[in-house]
């Protein structure tokens, strides 16, 4: 790989690469070790990578198996069982987003448990399809869709609970209303 | 596809339209076209995923990260390419074919040469026994006639004089080859016997070896050939065949 593919690739993944560590770590220098670790790895064996359009997929993967490695050596990362949600479908004014940044989105976002705040995140930054994050998770396609559904349930149920003060900006619609209008 | 199913599929569709080629959403949009109300929670989702999405990806990322990970370029020591695990696999196959294809060369070509400094008879002897069980070299001459075979290794000015033992006299050759030991030809003339296993008799002149056998024959087994070695008129000779016997070696005296 020579210096202009390289600064290309930095230019062009390493925000998002970050983010998602970020998501995967909730520590900022950690995300920052992560990162820098998967560009070392892409320099040291990217040198294997042939087909060029699967670098940004190759970084996930990467950055996401460090990951793993990590956890595994610090073993400190106790599994939690999610809470029960209502099977809803939460609308959210998009004003309500609108109203947040980046920062307590992230903050929301770490506030799910990992196996969902981790294809949600990868979901929301757009680099990957559902069928790609399936692959990086090593995960079958329909456990991706089940948690990327559950995700997004559990983050707007976050958010719902920071606006609990005014629950008017948010108007959740329940199954049963979208059948009964189905009805109709 | 029911509403239920679309709603679940498309929470997966990304909000930039790159997945609207994929068969599986395709299904669940057209859906979205025929169903009104699908289409307004449809409509909800995606304003709601595209705030969301670029909130998520307007979360502060150090002013510094990319300056750092330029700089990881300046400080990590590349593998030079001769460690890299392509070119490792790629030098050791290439070794390795060289190494066959100089073994093969070796043993084919004419005439096989085989230095021996200050060695003894046991080591000439053994190394011809090796030669001669080894597979990978052919004859100098293909011939039946053993009076061509002694022609032909006098004109190489190789032992052609030899005297064949009885059991192998009158028995047509399978062909002869010149070999070197220390500057010294060998005559390695090819036999086939009754079990269709080869016998082969290599000879030099006694004067070759400092300690070259006396007329009376010597067995020796060197790996799985078994030889017979004993001087006569000048000339050492040593019979090697595979799996053969004392007994059986002492037969084709």
């Amino acid at each position: 790989m020579d210096e202009l593919d390289y600064e290309e690739i930095v230019g062009l993944h390493a925000d998002d690469l970050y983010r998602f560590a970020f998501s995967l770590t909730s520590k900022a220098d950690e995300a920052g070790e992560l990162t820098q670790e998967t560009y070392c790895r892409l320099l040291t064996k990217g040198g294997q990578l042939r087909d060029r359009a699967k670098v940004k997929s190759w970084l996930f993967t990467t950055l996401y198996r460090v990951f793993l490695g990590w956890k595994r050596h610090e073993s400190r990362h106790p599994h939690l069982e999610i809470e029960s949600v209502a099977h809803e479908l939460p609308v959210f004014m998009p004003a309500t987003v609108d109203a947040m940044d980046g920062e307590t989105i992230m903050a929301r976002l770490l506030e799910i448990e990992e196996r969902y705040r981790t294809p949600l995140t990868l979901f929301y930054l757009q680099d990957l399809a559902y069928r790609d994050i399936a692959e990086l998770l090593e995960l079958p396609v329909g456990t991706v869709m089940s948690r990327l559904s559950r995700g997004k349930d559990l983050l707007r149920q976050r958010i719902s609970i920071q606006f609990a003060d005014t629950p008017e900006k948010i108007i959740p619609i329940k199954l049963e209303r979208l059948k009964k209008t189905e009805s109709l | 596809m029911n509403r239920d199913e679309a709603t679940y599929i498309l929470r997966a569709y990304r909000v930039d339209g790159q997945d609207a080629n994929d068969p599986q959403f395709r299904k669940a949009l057209e859906l979205v076209r025929l169903d009104p109300e699908l289409a307004r929670w449809f409509a909800e989702e995606q304003a709601v995923d595209i705030r969301v999405a670029h909130k998520l990806r307007a979360f502060p990322v150090p002013s510094d990260l990319k300056s750092q990970l330029l700089a990881v370029r300046k400080i990590v020591t590349l593998p030079a390419w001769w460690q890299r695990r392509g070119w490792q696999v790629a030098a050791a196959a290439g070794v390795a074919l060289l190494v066959t294809i100089s073994v093969l060369f070796i043993r084919l070509a004419t005439p096989a040469d085989f230095a021996c400094g200050q060695s003894s008879f046991a080591q000439y002897r053994d190394t011809m026994a090796d030669f001669a069980g080894n597979k990978l070299w052919r004859l100098d001459l293909n011939s039946p006639d053993v009076k061509e075979v002694r022609r032909w290794l006098t004109q190489k000015d190789a032992p052609g004089d030899l005297q064949l033992p009885a059991g192998l006299d009158g028995r047509p050759s399978v062909g002869c080859r010149v070999l070197n030991w220390g500057g010294k030809k060998v005559a390695l003339v090819c036999f086939e016997l009754a079990n269709h296993e080869k016998a082969h008799l290599l000879v030099i002149d006694r004067d070759a070896l400092s300690d070259a056998p006396a007329e009376s024959p010597q067995f020796a087994q060197t790996g799985k050939i078994a030889t017979l070695s004993w001087s006569r008129d000048g000339k050492t000779y040593v019979l090697a065949c595979k799996g053969g016997t004392q007994s059986e070696l002492l037969g084709l005296l």
